[in-house]
């Protein structure tokens, strides 16, 4: 791939709209366990990759908004629109799409949908990534996510090694309490392993977390 | 000549499995920048049971696998395995 091509791909991935290591597709056979936990939203998503390319899941969101609190089970189908490898980077691109139900804590229950699209750019020490995200019941309920990371490494780590970043995670989410969230964090993973831990700007704390097997 | 060639066939027999060599393939793969993405190809390689050994190697950007005594893994079924697991074989290189 060109050079113009790999400078393409990372301005997509910048500006398109969750994370390579949190990729909703991995590999063909592999499971997916991906929870993350803030004060008023929890998002868990459970995923089995059919192939490279594609992988079907489950997943249950809650959301304490500005008028009421929503839990959501959605069953999710994901595919990779596109990855870009090159020798030192690569670049996904995934569309998520899922239907479901949701229980509200002032509605009748209700029928649900689910759309995100995401993409990510890695390199040994430099990580970017944009998600755009929502979750629909009706006119009434209405939740969006857009999210931007950057992150660095501070050093290289190898692949049995503990891997270090300092990530910065900008969140606007709609019909919250607090939209806009600046939260600076650690991730760390270790094998199949990772865990994030942060926290906002406002001192609102952010664990996450995923592992393949 | 039938003691010439049952002598022959005892050291074929004792000879042949001391000679069937383990082979080291070396894989160059394109995308492999993180140790948790990479964890598929660990996992798919050390499945298979040809396979006595897999190490990743992350600077380098190389698989390397190592057989067990007399097996090999075809080109074909490395470059699926690479692919499955999201990556893009630049090249094999063997050595026995």
């Amino acid at each position: 791939m060109s050079r113009s091509y790999s400078i393409c791909a990372y301005v997509a991935a910048l500006f398109l709209c969750s994370s390579a290591y949190a990729n909703p597709v991995s590999f063909k056979g592999g499971y997916g366990v991906m929870p993350a936990y803030n004060k008023d939203w929890t998002d868990l998503q459970l995923n089995y990759s059919l192939s490279n390319r594609q992988s079907v899941g489950v997943s249950g969101f809650y959301r304490e908004g500005l008028n009421s609190s929503s839990t959501f089970g959605i069953g999710q189908y994901n595919y990779l629109l596109a990855r870009w490898n090159e020798l030192d980077s690569q670049t996904n691109v995934t569309f998520s799409l899922g239907g479901g139900g949701r229980h509200d804590s002032r509605r009748d229950d209700a029928l649900a949908g689910y759309a995100a699209v995401e993409a990510d750019y890695e390199a040994r020490r430099v990580y970017s990534q944009v998600l755009a995200e929502t979750l629909q019941s009706g006119a009434a309920v209405q939740y969006e996510k857009y999210r931007g990371r950057v992150g660095f490494a501070p050093y290289n780590a190898s692949f049995d090694e503990l891997n270090t970043w300092v990530v910065l995670q900008l969140d606007y989410m709609t019909e919250m309490h607090d939209p806009l969230r600046i939260t600076p964090m650690a991730r760390l993973f270790y094998n199949n392993v990772a865990f994030e831990l942060g926290v906002s700007l406002q001192g609102i704390p952010f664990v996450g977390g995923a592992a393949h097997f | 000549m039938k003691w010439l060639i049952a002598a022959f066939s005892v050291f074929a027999m004792v000879v042949a499995p001391v000679v069937a060599h383990a082979e080291e393939i070396s894989v160059s793969v394109k995308g492999m920048v993180c140790s948790f993405c990479a964890q598929g190809i660990k996992k798919t390689f050390s499945a298979q049971k040809e396979v006595e050994k897999v190490a990743v190697d992350l600077d380098k950007k190389i698989v390397s696998i190592t057989t067990k005594q007399g097996e090999s893994v075809p080109d074909e079924r490395i470059t699926q395995a690479i692919t499955d697991a999201g990556f893009e074989v630049v090249e094999i290189k063997r050595q026995k």
